[in-house]
């Protein structure tokens, strides 16, 4: 792990993951990335607003006998709502992200899958094969125009406030589930599976006034 | 997305200080920046959240429908904690006429949102699951490895809203879903341009979904019969086809110990000789000694013997012919008398002998039992056996009765098995009428 101060305002920068080249300072909200001169000022980015998640940086859970640590967030809106994309470390050094929305959580890993489809012909009902990382069927359940309004912490890629994301979303049959982010060109691909809130064990979560988790 | 607000304030969970623009009432958001629109308790005014001043979107005229459990009331399902945070009112009208259900929509903050479904007293907790079935015919499809049926498809309407909603929800708003069904399951599915939903539903009596709240439930059950309740009967039928099939076993067992343990003695004999007229003739046997063994039978044995045949072209096919000719009967009366020759039984008995010829042959039929007495029935002691020919054909020229102690009856087993299956029989008939008047509601020719 390395610590940097922010070019900004000296406070530290945490880097836990090797992959991470962005990190946004707690205190003052600048995005800097790192290079092998050091770390460089890309702008301040908006404080990421209040929707009713009840994870936080520093969090901790297990997946699958793993440890991990919430270390980002890219945060998203759209028509129907918030959702996160949790960036997080694992205790041997990999990273992973975790999909979150009401209560809904989804551990997903970058597939080097390329999907020849376009955005308007994954309509919902439709099935999409994924061959990675073993073959699947599955169907699509969802597709929006979401747009990046914050983030937060370390990331491998910078978040771009504003920036408009064609997203669609499958599921199988069996709980694994997948997402095909439009915004760059070829498609991400994205695979994992559901996780339950028990699964993960928690620890380090938001007080939330009048419940427990 | 050009329309929505992107960076206006966000309320958290127990946020204070909010009132309702149209009436003034303070308005509380119990899933925080989950709720996207809020109906004012008191005057109904459906409140944007997403608005700094919470802007009326649309102001109900009526409140058609109040919630039985009310808003903000937390219950345990499954082991967790929900809080009941928006109630709406749906209908569907088919042929004309309009069914109307509410929905309560139940939150947990760290597992987000869950439903309950109202209809009479037929209740449903269902959760949005983000699974997708599989389709196994045109009938049904497969969801975490059960089958269920296709129940019904039906678009509904919202009547009325309370509370709070995770999306902009207005009277009017419909969806069109479909129903399969696994009794307790229901599956549900919701299709829009954009989204593809499955939900799966779970049945609870009202007593329970109470229960759930920590409130007294009123212990009355619906006599409609719900999509997915379970077949009451259905349990109650496997219960009673079971304890059938365990007490025939058992009957059986002890008939056949009976039969296999119980021997047969022969403890007297009387032979009749018939030499003028079959008339009023009576034999008594010696005295014989009835032990009192419980539920063992003394039975009378009356052996019709053979006499050699009178036509030659019959006597070819057997060399044995009955003393009697089809047609003929005889009526026998037993008495039994105790040492003192006092009767304590007395029964009669007819024969006929129409059955005697089949197949063009004689068949021999030599014996025949023509009465049981338990023993259990009378004291134990010394017996004599008189037998009186009542009438009789004139043909018959002698007999022989035998009283036999042990040997078991087979009435007994009989009447357990016409008995025994009644109450399967029963449930199984009240399965069907519960399954007959469950698809009296599905619209099973509707489109799949």
């Amino acid at each position: 792990m390395h610590t940097l101060p922010c070019p900004s305002c000296g406070a530290p920068l945490k880097f836990e993951v090797g992959l991470s080249f962005f990190a946004t300072c707690e205190y003052c909200h600048t995005q800097s990335r790192r290079t092998d001169k050091g770390l460089e000022q890309l702008g301040v980015i908006s404080e990421v607003m209040e929707d009713g998640s009840p994870l936080q940086l520093g969090a901790t859970g297990q997946f699958e006998g793993s440890s991990f640590t919430l270390v980002g967030r890219l945060q998203y809106l759209y028509e129907r709502g918030f959702w996160n994309e949790w960036y997080l470390a694992f205790a041997d050094g990999t990273a992973s992200w975790l999909g979150e929305a009401q209560g809904y959580y989804m551990m997903m890993q970058w597939s080097n899958e390329s999907v020849s489809s376009q955005f308007s012909q994954l309509k919902p009902g439709k099935q999409l094969s994924l061959k990675l990382p073993q073959p699947s069927a599955f169907t699509v359940v969802d597709r929006k125009q979401a747009r990046v309004v914050s983030g937060e912490g370390e990331l491998p890629l910078p978040i771009r406030e504003g920036y408009d994301a064609e997203v669609v979303d499958l599921n199988d049959s069996k709980g694994k589930c997948a997402t095909i982010d439009f915004s760059e060109s070829p498609p991400l691909v994205f695979v994992g599976r559901y996780c339950s809130f028990e699964e993960l064990k928690w620890n380090g979560l938001r007080q939330i006034e009048g419940w427990l988790p | 997305m050009t329309n929505s607000p992107m960076r206006k304030p966000r309320h958290k969970i127990g946020v204070r200080g909010l009132h309702c623009p149209q009436c003034g009432s303070p308005v509380a958001l119990l899933a925080g920046a989950h709720t996207r629109t809020v109906a004012c308790s008191s005057c109904g005014a459906i409140l944007d959240c997403w608005s700094e001043e919470l802007a009326i979107l649309e102001k109900q005229e009526r409140l058609l429908a109040t919630p039985s459990i009310r808003l903000g009331k937390k219950g345990q399902f499954f082991g967790i904690q929900f809080q009941l945070v928006g109630f709406l009112r749906k209908s569907v009208t088919f042929e004309g006429e309009q069914f109307s259900w509410n929905e309560y929509l139940l939150f947990n903050p760290y597992r987000g949102f869950r439903w309950l479904t109202q209809e009479g007293r037929h209740w449903n907790f269902v959760e949005t699951v983000p699974r997708v079935p599989e389709r196994t015919d045109r009938k049904s499809i497969t969801f975490d490895g059960k089958s269920f049926r296709y129940f019904q498809s039906a678009t509904s309407q919202v009547e009325m809203v309370l509370g709070e909603f995770y999306w902009e929800v207005r009277t009017g708003d419909t969806v069109t879903s479909k129903d399969y069904i696994c009794p307790p399951y229901l599956v549900s599915s919701e299709q829009n341009a954009d989204e593809l939903s499955y939900s799966l539903g779970q049945y609870f009596s009202e007593d329970d979904v109470f229960k759930a709240f920590g409130l007294k439930g009123t212990g009355v059950s619906d006599s409609t019969v719900a999509p997915n309740q379970p077949n009451p009967w259905r349990d109650r039928s496997r219960k009673t086809l079971s304890s059938f099939v365990v007490s025939a076993a058992v009957c059986l067992l002890f008939y056949l110990g009976a039969v296999l343990t119980g021997s047969k003695k022969n403890i007297a004999t009387v032979d009749m000789n018939i030499e003028e007229g079959i008339a009023n003739k009576t034999a008594v046997s010696s005295p014989f000694l009835v032990k009192g063994l419980r539920s063992q039978l003394l039975s009378m044995e009356v052996h019709f013997p053979m006499q050699a045949a009178m036509d030659n072209s019959v006597a070819k096919l057997t060399n044995d012919l009955p003393t009697f000719l089809p047609g003929d009967w005889i009526t026998l009366k037993f008495m039994l008398l105790d040492s003192k020759g006092k009767i304590v039984a007395t029964f009669f008995r007819d024969f006929s002998f129409k059955y005697f010829v089949a197949h063009s042959t004689f068949e021999k039929k030599a014996d025949e039992i023509v009465a049981h007495i338990r023993t259990d029935e009378i004291s134990p002691g010394e017996y004599k056996l008189a037998t009186h020919i009542v009438d009789g054909p004139s043909t018959l020229k002698n007999l022989q009765i035998k009283v036999v102690q042990g040997g078991t009856e087979f009435k007994w087993v009989f009447w357990a098995f016409l008995l025994l299956p009644l109450p399967f029989i029963f449930t199984l008939i009240a399965t069907s009428h519960f399954e007959t008047k469950r698809w009296s509601n599905s619209s099973e020719d509707g489109n799949f």
